[in-house]
């Protein structure tokens, strides 16, 4: 095991985010810390306003820098912090080592082109800047990429009538953009790849995406609610599908979602975030089986697994805070059923006994 | 249940506005944010604050009469007279403060008109649909096949000149704009879901028009509204250019500069000083309009407050 | 034919809807008429029965394009039925226009799915829940203490009603939503995917207070979702709708724990369980949901099936009474009983 191999992915830094206007400041994070190592799943859990998307940009640099600053911290990949980079090499470092996925494929898509030319032109990008481009017989050596329409001869490199402009795929990406397609379950993928994204299904929409992000064999993929716009019965496949490149291509994911049971099917790790601060950090079994944190017992509780006969939901009191005026010390103590003074007048930091778990508590960790 | 001593329900408390004055100042704080839009909004509350004083004191705070002829003829401008005075000796300075109120009661006047017609003819035909969208979309598109300005001097030609007619020539131009702005909002609501929770609840079709489509379109017409003014300014302005507007001897701007014209090389103050009061409005409002359009995309609104 | 009555209550159904139907045409070209092409339709809802009781729940659950939010619309005649009948509390409504029609909608009512949409920017919240009644024209006096009422039923302090939507958090309009239907003392609600924009800890708070609502006034509800587990909890009996059809009727706790259908199996065993250790999706059942133009033939769910056989691609199987209270529209329901995997006497697909 190399050197490589035993240093995190991923390190995230007491960051903080801070959205500022003319009137307004908004602690979007607050000081949020996590690793992620090499092959690792992690889902982030949290509800709206909790930050977790917040978190998932500035990972990849993609936030609108005004009206977002980032006040403290840093996100260490691979050892260099990528809040600082300037954008030119940040633009080589997405894509090829950090990808992202997001939760409406449809507009993640570009209408105008097929989906077997978007996944060819990720290909190229993975095969350019490993400088082992080799454009096939049949490419034009034309650094003006202008692919036109569909048709199945055109993605197979076949030669096409004369006076048309548009650019050939190699055969060779032209069979892995299938092989790809098929290997994220899509039927007929030599038909498919000749579709404009609007003719496909949300379920499909999100494997395409999923294939473009995974075929540059990213280290680093992170999923901003990658299955919250789809059915129950293709959020199942999706799923699986995740499991999979992860064992397959050896990618670290970092899932972002509101719903803990999706958090449970895929990830190794689980970080539970609340009005921008990390709550709870745990290995996905304990944290199901004994939630430290009584935010996460409350979002546990609410999912309805009872039958009508049974009773009431133990639903967490009041709405989750306006992060204008967040409440003093603990963010979640006017909502929190074991509250005591010191919950209202100090906050919390997270504790981690052992490393990897831990919450932000008093309850728990009288600090 | 809650009530107050004397037993009336509380929610019956309270007269209250219908607007909400917090998104109000929302709004002037974005249109302050930008030098640009802040000198529109001065210009055009200057420009309406001019108009309505000498409306309302019918001139008399003048230091000079408007159409006194003097014989201080075409002298150039001085302290006494800071913008010079024209062929028939009246303070050019005077005439262009005077100039005011037609500048603003025409184009005022005729929007008036316009976007109630477009507001009414719009909505029905956006909601509605069918046949009675056909006709009114139909009798708009003949108003629209017109020059605006052709259309409006003949029908100027045929009333007759002067200032009341040059408002029923041009609504009829400007009208039809709003019928299609209307109607398009109209259709892009209408597959709101409180459109629907509304029929839902069982209203007729002429309180839902009244009571959630036109609040809810009102801004974007005015917006459209404000920037439209100048271009009535201008357009009024050429039809007394052309003498169909209104006549000698008012000091609306279009009017005086054509009457100066000849004089544009030894007195050029004097049709050139009217025709900058034509820009700087038009401009003030343009640029004010362009900054509502801005101030009303919920992106920046969320950035204010 | 209708799914029978709930047994836990005596009054009688509430709500009957014999074989509704309700197509949308797709407009195609113009010349298409001239070619001898028909109009096609979308099939939003096929063919469907049901009865609801007063007091009672139905869960209609279903994936997109399975027509069920199209179904609650028809059933408050948002949309004219394209043929079929329906009759609430005895009386015909399916025909109804006009003055008529509008009179209903005091006992029929709907809450919308997105609490950010269903309520007027521009209207303070006193006028947006009084609007129903206004509707109707009563006195000012009625319509301010029916504001309270429901205001104080669904949990909102009283100065809300001087505000405007935007400065509440989305389980708060939702509230302003259910305040809107309940003002007029509705019998029937339809709710359709309530909970769905909404906070996972917020939803269980509207799901409470709803179930509250329903026991303290009385009302029978048509609840509309793609959730699994939140129809477990609301409901006292669930049908499963596909491509426009019902597959499953039944009560809540013996359709999801022994299905009659293998859509219904497939659905069950999709909902991700907050448990690690039972992952989800590791069957082999995949595709993708049909066109709802031209829907497959035979049984519209054989495409995915893994039991489909001839018959299903053929036939299309009616809903039947498989059992006392359990309807199946699946040619071999009867050997699903036990649980798929326990069912020797269906040979693999494609025999």
């Amino acid at each position: 095991m190399g050197e490589e191999e035993r240093r995190p992915l991923l390190e995230v830094k007491g960051l903080t985010v801070t959205y500022r206007s003319a009137v307004k400041s908004i602690r979007a994070l607050d000081g949020v810390s996590l690793t992620v190592d090499p092959s690792e799943i992690i889902a982030i859990v949290g509800e709206s306003g909790s930050g977790k998307s917040t978190l998932g940009l500035s990972i990849i640099n993609l936030l609108q820098k005004p009206p977002a600053v980032v006040d403290g911290g840093e996100v260490l990949f691979r050892g260099r912090d990528v809040t600082k980079l300037p954008e030119r090499e940040m633009a080589s470092v997405r894509g090829t080592s950090i990808s992202m996925i997001f939760q409406d494929p449809l507009s993640s898509l570009d209408p105008v082109y097929t989906v077997g030319e978007q996944i060819a032109e990720a290909i190229e990008m993975r095969e350019r800047r490993a400088s082992t481009w080799n454009p096939g017989p049949f490419a034009r050596r034309d650094p003006d990429l202008a692919p036109s329409g569909g048709g199945l001869g055109r993605v197979v490199g076949v030669r096409m009538p004369r006076g048309d402009r548009g650019r050939r795929v190699p055969r060779a990406h032209a069979e892995e953009v299938i092989e790809a397609l098929r290997r994220v379950q899509i039927a007929d993928p030599e038909r498919v790849i000749d579709r404009y994204p609007h003719e496909l299904s949300g379920g499909m929409a999100q494997r395409v995406m999923i294939t473009n992000a995974m075929v540059q064999r990213p280290a680093l993929l992170i999923a901003d609610e990658p299955t919250s716009a789809l059915d129950v019965t293709t959020q199942a496949q999706v799923l699986r599908l995740m499991r999979e490149m992860r064992r397959e291509i050896g990618s670290s994911i970092l899932l972002v979602t509101h719903d803990l049971a999706v958090a449970a099917q895929v990830a190794d790790r689980v970080v539970v975030m609340y009005a921008g601060e990390t709550v709870e950090v745990a290995e996905v079994g304990r944290l199901f089986e004994a939630p430290l944190h009584p935010y996460t017992e409350g979002l546990l509780n609410s999912i309805p697994r009872k039958y009508r006969e049974e009773g009431r939901l133990d639903a967490i009191p009041g709405d989750v805070p306006d992060l204008r005026s967040p409440p003093s010390g603990c963010r979640f103590h006017p909502r929190c059923p074991h509250a005591f003074e010191r919950c209202a007048k100090e906050r919390p930091v997270l504790v981690e006994p052992e490393p990897g778990r831990g919450a932000a508590c008093f309850l728990r960790y009288p600090q | 249940m809650s009530r107050t001593g004397d037993g009336t329900p509380l929610v019956r408390r309270r007269r209250l506005l219908p607007f909400d004055p917090k998104e109000t100042a929302i709004t002037l704080r974005i249109l302050r944010s930008s030098a640009v839009t802040t000198a529109g909004l001065v210009i055009v509350v200057g420009f309406v604050v001019l108009a309505v004083v000498l409306w309302l004191t019918n001139d008399s705070v003048l230091p000079y009469s408007p159409y006194a002829i003097t014989p201080a003829l075409l002298l150039p401008p001085s302290l006494a007279h800071p913008f010079g005075t024209d062929n028939l000796g009246r303070d050019v300075f005077v005439r262009v403060l005077a100039g005011a109120p037609y500048d603003a009661e025409v184009p005022l006047a005729v929007l008036a008109i316009a976007v109630t017609l477009g507001l009414l003819s719009g909505t029905v035909a956006g909601y509605v649909g069918g046949k009675i969208e056909e006709l009114i979309m139909r009798i708009t598109d003949v108003f629209l096949a017109f020059p605006g300005l052709v259309l409006a001097l003949a029908i100027a030609d045929s009333l007759g000149a002067g200032v009341n007619t040059s408002i029923l020539a041009l609504a009829p131009v400007w009208w039809p704009t709003y019928t299609r702005l209307a109607r398009g909002e109209t259709l892009s609501i209408k597959s709101q879901q409180y459109m629907e929770a509304s029929r839902a609840s069982g209203q007729r079709t002429r309180y839902i028009i009244f009571h959630h489509v036109v609040p809810n379109i009102i801004p974007v017409l005015l917006v459209y509204a404000t920037i439209d003014f100048g271009n009535i300014i201008l357009t009024f302005s050429v039809l007394s250019f052309l003498g169909v507007g209104a006549q000698v001897p008012l000091p609306e701007w279009g009017l005086s500069t054509v009457q100066q014209e000849q004089y544009l090389t030894s007195a050029p103050w004097a049709p050139i000083m009217p025709g900058l009061a034509i820009l700087a409005v038009a401009l003030g409002f343009a640029l004010l309009g362009d900054g509502l359009r801005d101030a009303l995309d919920p992106k920046t609104r969320s950035l204010f407050g | 034919m209708l799914p029978e009555v709930s047994p836990m209550t005596e009054d009688g159904s509430l709500l009957v809807v014999d074989r509704l139907v309700k197509y949308f045409p797709v407009h195609g070209s113009f010349t298409d008429r001239f070619r001898g092409r028909r109009p096609l339709h979308v099939h939003a809802v096929d063919g469907v029965s049901l009865a609801i009781a007063r007091n009672e729940t139905l869960g209609v659950v279903g994936e997109s394009g399975s027509g069920k939010t199209t179904l609650g619309r028809t059933v408050l005649m948002l949309e004219k039925p394209t043929s079929g009948s329906m009759t609430f509390a005895g009386r015909q409504i399916s025909a109804l226009s006009g003055d008529q029609l509008r009179q209903l909608r005091k006992r029929m009512q709907i809450v919308f799915q997105n609490p950010y949409s269903s309520l007027d920017p521009r209207a303070r919240v006193r006028d947006i829940i009084a609007e129903p009644l206004r509707a109707f024209g009563s006195p000012r006096a009625v319509i301010d203490e029916e504001v309270e009422r429901v205001l104080d039923a669904v949990n909102l302090p009283e100065d809300s009603v001087f505000r405007f939507p935007h400065e509440f958090s989305g389980g708060q309009r939702q509230r302003i939503a259910i305040a809107r239907a309940l003002v007029v003392s509705p019998e029937f609600v339809v709710l359709d995917e309530p909970t769905s924009a909404l906070d996972s800890s917020v939803q269980a708070q509207i799901l409470n207070l709803l179930r509250k609502i329903q026991d303290d006034m009385g009302l029978s509800f048509m609840l509309i979702t793609h959730n699994v587990d939140v129809v477990k909890f609301m409901a006292h009996r669930i049908a499963v709708m596909y491509c426009g059809k019902f597959v499953e009727v039944g009560a809540t706790r013996a359709v999801l724990e022994s299905p009659l259908h293998p859509y219904t199996s497939l659905l069950v065993a999709s909902v991700p369980r907050p448990d690690p250790t039972k992952k989800v999706g590791e069957t082999a059942m995949s595709g993708e949901v049909p066109s709802a133009v031209d829907p497959p033939a035979g049984c519209r769910f054989n495409p995915r099936c893994p039991y489909a056989q001839d018959v299903c691609r053929r036939e299309e199987p009616p809903l039947r009474e498989v059992a006392p209270g359990r309807w199946s529209a699946c040619h071999f329901a009867e050997d699903l009983r036990g649980g798929p995997k326990a069912s020797p006497s269906l040979p693999a697909a494609g025999a």
